[in-house]
Parts: C-alpha cells; structure tokens; sequence
C-alpha cells in the first residue's frame, strides 16, 4: 500500500531519518514501533506531504502510494490527505460544535449535499463512539478523551484508505487503551491502519506488523520487521532485543545490554526540533 | 480571499510609503545643519526648533520622573498586595487598563482647571508634564503590571520558601527579573508622550521661545507642529519639517522597543 | 443651572446664546468614528492576515514596523495630511474627519489583532491543512472564528481611540455643529468643541465644556469597558 523508498529527512542540521525503507501492506494494522525522538511521527507527516509547510525540513527519498509517488507534481493535496488520514498526537477543538468539527473539512473539501455530510459525520462519531448528545456540544468543552475521538472521527468522516495514527494511547488510562484497541481493530477491518507508538503492549496486542525503529545518531533507520510475536518475543537485533527487555527489567536492562545510547547531538536546536517533529518535550530526553 | 488581504496589505503600505515620501521630499527642505537647536525664527515659518526640543525634553523628562513612581506604585499594590483578594485586583487591573483609552483632552481639561487655573500655574511647562503624568501613569502601570506579573510565580515561592520577606523577594527578585518588562513600560509611555498634543495645548501652551524655567509655557514638537500647521499662515512647510522629525525620533523609538522586546520575550 | 441642563439634550450649540446642547456634538462624534471604524477594520484585518498568515518573514517584519511607526505617529501629523491633501479636495467635512481618524485607528486595530493571532496555536492550523482544507479556509473558517472575540475586542478599542481623537480631526473636519447629513458636508465633534472652546469659556459655558468632556470619557470608557469584557472571552483554549 504504501512504500517507502530512502526516505531522508533532515531538518536544522540534523538528520530525522537516514535512508529509510519501509514497506507497508495493504490492510489490517501495521505499527511503527520505537524510542521517543526517533522520527516516526515526522514519518507520518511526510507521508501526506506536511513538511512541506516547514521551511526548515528538506526530504528526499520516495513514499509510493499505492505505486505512485506522493510527490508527484501531479497530485492533489486535498485528495492525498483524504485518502490518506493522519490523526495528530495532540487532539485540538476546531471552534464550534462536535458535529461542525466533523462536517467542517466535508463542506470544504467535497461536494456531497448537506445532508450527505451530516449523515457521514454522524456516522463518523458513532464510530468513534461519542454520543448523540455530545453533537451540539461545544468542542472545547469537550474531555481529552472525548478530544482524541472526536479528531479521529473528523478524519475517518473522510473515508480514508489508510489511517495512520500518532501515539494514539498516549496519556490515557488503560480502560481508554482498551477501547480504544477495539476501535484500531474495527477500523482495521476495511484499511490499511497505521500506528506509531512505543507502548510495547498495546503493540503486541493489535499489531498484525511490527517495524521497529531506531534513533541512530546519523537519524533513524529500520532495525527489523515481522509478525509482533517474531519481533517482540524474538528479536533478532540488540536495539530491539534492549527496548524489549527494559519493559521488564527497566534500568537494569541498559546496563546489561551493549547498546550505546546516545545524547542528542543537536541540544541547541531543541527547541526547533521539538516544533518540527510535533513531540511533546517530556519525549525529546533520552535515557 | 487571499486577493482581499493582499490588496489591503497593498493600499496600507502603500500609505505608509506614500506619507513617508510625502514628509521627506516636502520636510527635508526646512533641515538645515541648525534645524534641530537653533532658535525659532519668523514666527516658526523658518529657523530651527531649539527652543521646542528644550520643552520637549523638559516636558516628557518632567512628566515620566512624576509618572514612573506612581506607576510603579501603583503596579506593585495591585501585583503585590492585592494578590491576595483577587476580586479587588482584577478590578484594579481593570480600571488601569480602561484608564489607558481616556481622551487626552479630557484629560488635559482636568489639567488646566486643576493646575493651570486651580494651582494658578498658567500655560506652564510644570502644568503640562504634571498632566502628562495622569496621562502615561495607566499606560506604565498596565505595562508594569504586566512585567511583574510575568516573572514566574516559581521566582517567588522559591524565595519565600527560603525565608526572604515579601519585600525582599520584591525589590531583590522580582523586580530585577521583570527590568526588561518595566523599561519597555517607560519606553511605551516615552513614545506615547511624544506623540501627545491635545492634553499639553491646553496646559502647556504654545511658545516659541525657549523657556527660563518650568513655569514659562513651552510647545512640545508635536504641540509645535500643530501651532505651525493651524495658526502659522505658510507655516505648513515647516510643520512638515517638524512631522518629519517627529517621524524620525518615532522610527528610532520604535526600533529600540522591538530591541527591548526581543529581549524580554526570551 | 435648570436652563442649561434643560438645553443640553436640545439640538443646537450655541454657546453665545447659553444654548448647550450635545446632541449634535454627540453625533459628529459617533459618525465621525463609526464610519472611521468601518474602513479601518476590514482594511487592517485583511492586512495582519496577509500579514501572518499568506507572506513570506521579511513582508511580515515589514509590515509590522510599518504598522507600528504608524501606530506611534502624533495624531497631528495624520491632521497635517488631511489639511493639505484632503481639505482642498473634499472641503472641511465629515469625510475627511473621517478618513484622518481611519488613518489613526487602524494600526490601533492591526497591532492589536496582531497580537491576538499570534495566540492561535499552530496545531489548529495543522490540523485544519491535515484534513486536505486549502490555507485560506482554514484561516478564515478556523483562525478567525477561534479568536473572534479578541478581534472585536481590538476593534472596540480602536474605536474608542476615534471617539477620544481631538486635534486631528480638529484640524480638518470644519466645527460647524449639526447633525450630519451628507459626507461633505462640515461637522464638529464633542472634542473639537472642547479645543475650540476651552480657553475662552466663562461661567456657565466653562461648566458646560466640562459636561461635554465627561461625556466623551464615558463613551470611550464604555467602549474600553466593552472591549475588556469581550477580551476576557477566551475563545480558544
């Protein structure tokens, strides 16, 4: 489904990602697995072309979508983001009601009737799981949880193909998590559903893929793929087998293993670098 | 859309270019190497602005050393005191802020019954700083307010939890942390003063001589620039000539505000 | 004192005969603003959106400096222009009052709505464009109404700015005191009254400039009051 060729990225001197390739399949759910920092979600922005907005971030390589270049002069952005949806790690309101957040890129980005967008956007919400009631709701009132739904539901309001999701479980209670995998398995039924995170659990549970990432000094590369159960009960690299066991062991398990970790090499740019990725700053310390 | 706003970006720069082309070509004729001290001649329609620029300085030196205390005072009570009934101090901050958008001449008529006629000072340079005093005090005390608010709450409770009085915590932590928010304050209320006219015709008046003491009259250059413009006849060269050093001390102020605040900002 | 409160809602000035009423004085006043508000609000709006969000850093600096220089002009020169390039084409009149307040207030506006876009998180943005919505809808359908009420809030104050403004206006809109019929036609306001009058005044008409000056500070301090309160109206959070 989606293809990535030596996919570099570098941005304020640094490079994000070196030389990645990546090959995504066509259904069910593939995650992104890896360290904080590690460029995944600056993956997941390329992908749908939203580096372009940064003056700073310079890629290079190919993402194939469905066997044709994304970058392609020839390519429309508006159709590109609606086939390929990307939900963010922090939910924001849009002004208005839950359901005019829903409605809102359907009025400026398709031609349906009005009523055509409302019934999608209900559909989208019930999806989700928010109920009727909360419709009228103003979204900024809205609880995180509810926040996280409701900006899923206004990107599967657009029927995409692939989902490609940002630390999707990032912050909530495992009762949330729960739910929230049921959704991700639901949604994995009729698309491609990609998530990045680095909660191994969650990971082996809902993962039909695993691609493990790993943030080398000279950017990140893919250490392994497979099947959850091949990466996370055997795997075959010491970066993966480290991240694997310090679930369990915790601190120990850096000392007994032989990966170096590195500090950031680019401390000035922190700042920067932590607005170009879109990570959260607790995200960017190592160690 | 986009059309839209690059048109009024256009017709406003525009504007700005149009005006400052205006006020060069026709001010720059009244500058001579004695423009900026020399003394006024032939009622202002030639000569320099000497006398003009010693009010001026008097004047806007007078009212910020009368203002800043009050100002500070005033910032400190609301920041400091009143913090702990927050009811009152937002009230407080409130009326500060409303205070900011009183008219200058109104304000500058409470001046003149007050000082000029009430305190028998006449057209006065004390009269008309003392005025412009009332007028810069909620503009610095709003910009103060803001200053010492900034400085993080963690400064306070970190020195407090230390055993530093409340005064000393002020004057020793606060303050010195807030110096950049608090001089942008001063250099907000210097650029307003300059721009002043209505609230000092009426209580500093109009002169073209330079004054003795504080209590003679004197026109600031914003002051005199109106005077050539309106009661000069043919004066309006030369008002240009005054516009066009008002605009000049407004670009300098402007930039070492814009300085000031990159440095408060980080 | 029963006369005089009695003319002052009466529909003359005329101090020489003790009549002081500020109905016609009130009205310069508020269509020499209103309308002054009415081109600088859409001109200054579409300005700082050009400005932060469709132009490239160093426009965006330009234009920033060139707003806040004009921001920081003395009134009296912006009266300097209208006396000599729109008195002898448009006559001392309530238009070109009107265009010399517009000039005054509209970096007023722009600096403030400036300040108030600067607030809207970049995730907004990012969000709206992730969703395959064109910039400009997303500015205008997402930005502007999210921070709506600060904008109005900017636009309150500017206009209690142009309600306060005495000697520019002074300088060009002709003192004749009348409710206003047509743009050219010459008008006065509740300060230009107080400039024109406050020497000279005695006795009862001294009293009466000074109901003329509490009138104007409570219009602009309603009008400040109004815009803190729409100000404190977070929208966005």
């Amino acid at each position: 489904m989606i293809q990535y060729r030596n996919v570099t990225v570098t941005g304020c001197g640094v490079t994000i990602i070196d030389g990645l390739d990546l090959e995504l399949p066509d259904k069910g759910t593939a995650v992104i697995l890896g360290p904080s920092g590690c460029g995944k979600t600056t993956l997941l922005r390329t992908t749908i072309r939203e580096d372009e907005d940064e003056p700073d971030l310079e890629f290079s390589g190919q993402i194939l979508f469905r066997g044709r270049d994304v970058r392609e002069p020839g390519v429309v952005l508006t159709q590109l983001r609606q086939r390929v949806g990307l939900i963010m790690q922090r939910p924001v309101a849009f002004p208005g009601s839950a359901l005019a957040n829903v409605t809102f890129a359907l009025k400026c980005t398709t031609n349906l009737s009005p009523d055509a967008i409302e019934v999608r956007a209900k559909h989208a919400l019930i999806e989700v799981g928010l109920e009727p009631d909360h419709y009228q709701t103003q979204a900024r009132s809205l609880s995180g949880g509810q926040l996280r739904r409701l900006s899923i539901a206004r990107t599967i309001a657009l029927e995409p193909e692939v989902l490609l999701m940002d630390e999707p479980s990032n912050g909530l209670d495992p009762l949330s998590v729960a739910k929230l995998e049921r959704m991700i398995a639901d949604l994995a039924q009729h698309r491609l559903v990609v998530v990045v995170t680095h909660d191994l659990a969650l990971a082996r549970r809902i993962a039909d893929k695993v691609f493990f990432l790993w943030p080398y000094p000279k950017g990140c590369k893919l250490v392994e793929s497979g099947t959850a159960a091949e990466v996370l009960d055997h795997p075959q690299c010491p970066e993966t087998q480290l991240f694997v066991a310090t679930a369990q062991k915790g601190a120990e398990a850096i000392e007994e293993s032989g990966v170096i970790l590195h500090d950031d090499d680019a401390e000035e740019c922190l700042p920067r670098r932590i607005e170009l990725l879109g990570e959260s700053p607790a995200s960017t310390k190592r160690r | 859309m986009r059309i839209a706003c690059f048109l009024s970006t256009a017709i406003v720069l525009t504007f700005f270019l149009a005006m400052g082309i205006d006020l060069i070509v026709q001010g720059m004729s009244g500058f001579h190497l004695g423009y900026f001290f020399g003394p006024v001649l032939d009622s202002g329609r030639a000569g320099g602005i000497g006398p003009v620029i010693q009010s001026t300085f008097l004047i806007v030196f007078l009212a910020i050393m009368f203002a800043t205390p009050m100002s500070l005072g005033g910032a400190i009570l609301s920041v400091e005191i009143l913090a702990k009934y927050p009811r009152l101090s937002h009230f407080v901050r409130r009326t500060f802020d409303v205070m900011v958008s009183v008219p200058s001449i109104a304000v500058g008529l409470v001046g003149w019954s007050l000082f000029c006629q009430g305190l028998n000072l006449g057209f006065s340079i004390l009269a008309g700083s003392m005025t412009l005093a009332l007028m810069l005090a909620p503009i610095m005390t709003a910009a103060f307010i803001g200053g010492l608010d900034a400085v993080s709450k963690s400064i306070r409770r970190e020195s407090l939890a230390l055993g530093v009085s409340r005064w000393h915590t002020l004057w020793l932590q606060v303050i010195p942390a807030a110096w950049p928010a608090l001089l942008a304050g001063v250099m907000l209320a210097l650029g307003r003063a300059t721009a002043e006219t209505a609230a000092l015709i009426l209580t500093s008046g109009i002169s073209i001589h330079p004054p003795e003491g504080i209590l003679d009259p004197g026109a600031t250059l914003a002051v005199h620039m109106y005077y050539l413009a309106r009661n000069v006849p043919g004066g309006e060269p030369m008002a240009y000539s005054a516009a066009l050093a008002l605009l000049l001390i407004n670009i300098v102020l402007y930039f070492l505000l814009s300085r000031l605040g990159r440095i408060v900002s980080t | 004192m029963e006369n005089q409160a009695w003319t002052f809602f009466s529909l003359e000035w005329r101090p020489g005969d003790e009549v002081f009423g500020i109905l016609p004085l009130v009205a310069g006043t508020l269509t020499t603003a209103f309308l002054a508000l009415l081109l600088a609000v859409p001109l200054g709006l579409g300005t700082v959106l050009h400005l932060h969000f469709f132009s490239g850093p160093r426009i965006q600096r330009m234009g920033e400096a060139a707003l806040g220089i004009l921001g920081g002009t003395p009134s009296v020169v912006f009266g300097l222009f209208g006396t000599v390039w729109l008195v002898p084409r448009l006559g001392p009149s309530l238009a070109s009052g009107m265009l010399v307040l517009t000039a005054m207030i509209l970096p007023t506006f722009a600096l403030l709505a400036l300040a108030a876009l600067r607030q809207i998180p970049k995730d907004l943005l990012t969000a709206g464009t992730g969703l395959g919505v064109s910039r400009e809808q997303v500015v205008w359908h997402l930005a502007v109404k999210t921070i709506w009420p600060l904008l109005a809030a900017a636009a309150t104050l500017a206009l209690a700015r142009g309600l306060g403004e005495a000697l520019a206006v002074e300088m060009v809109c002709g003192n004749v005191s009348g409710i206003p019929s047509s743009l050219l036609q010459p008008v006065r306001t509740l300060t230009t009254t107080l400039v024109q009058e406050f020497e000279y005044a005695r006795g009862v008409h001294n009293q009466a400039l000074h109901m003329v000056a509490l009138t104007v500070v409570l219009l602009a301090a309603s009008a400040s009051t109004f815009a803190f309160r729409l100000h404190a109206r977070k929208a966005d959070l």
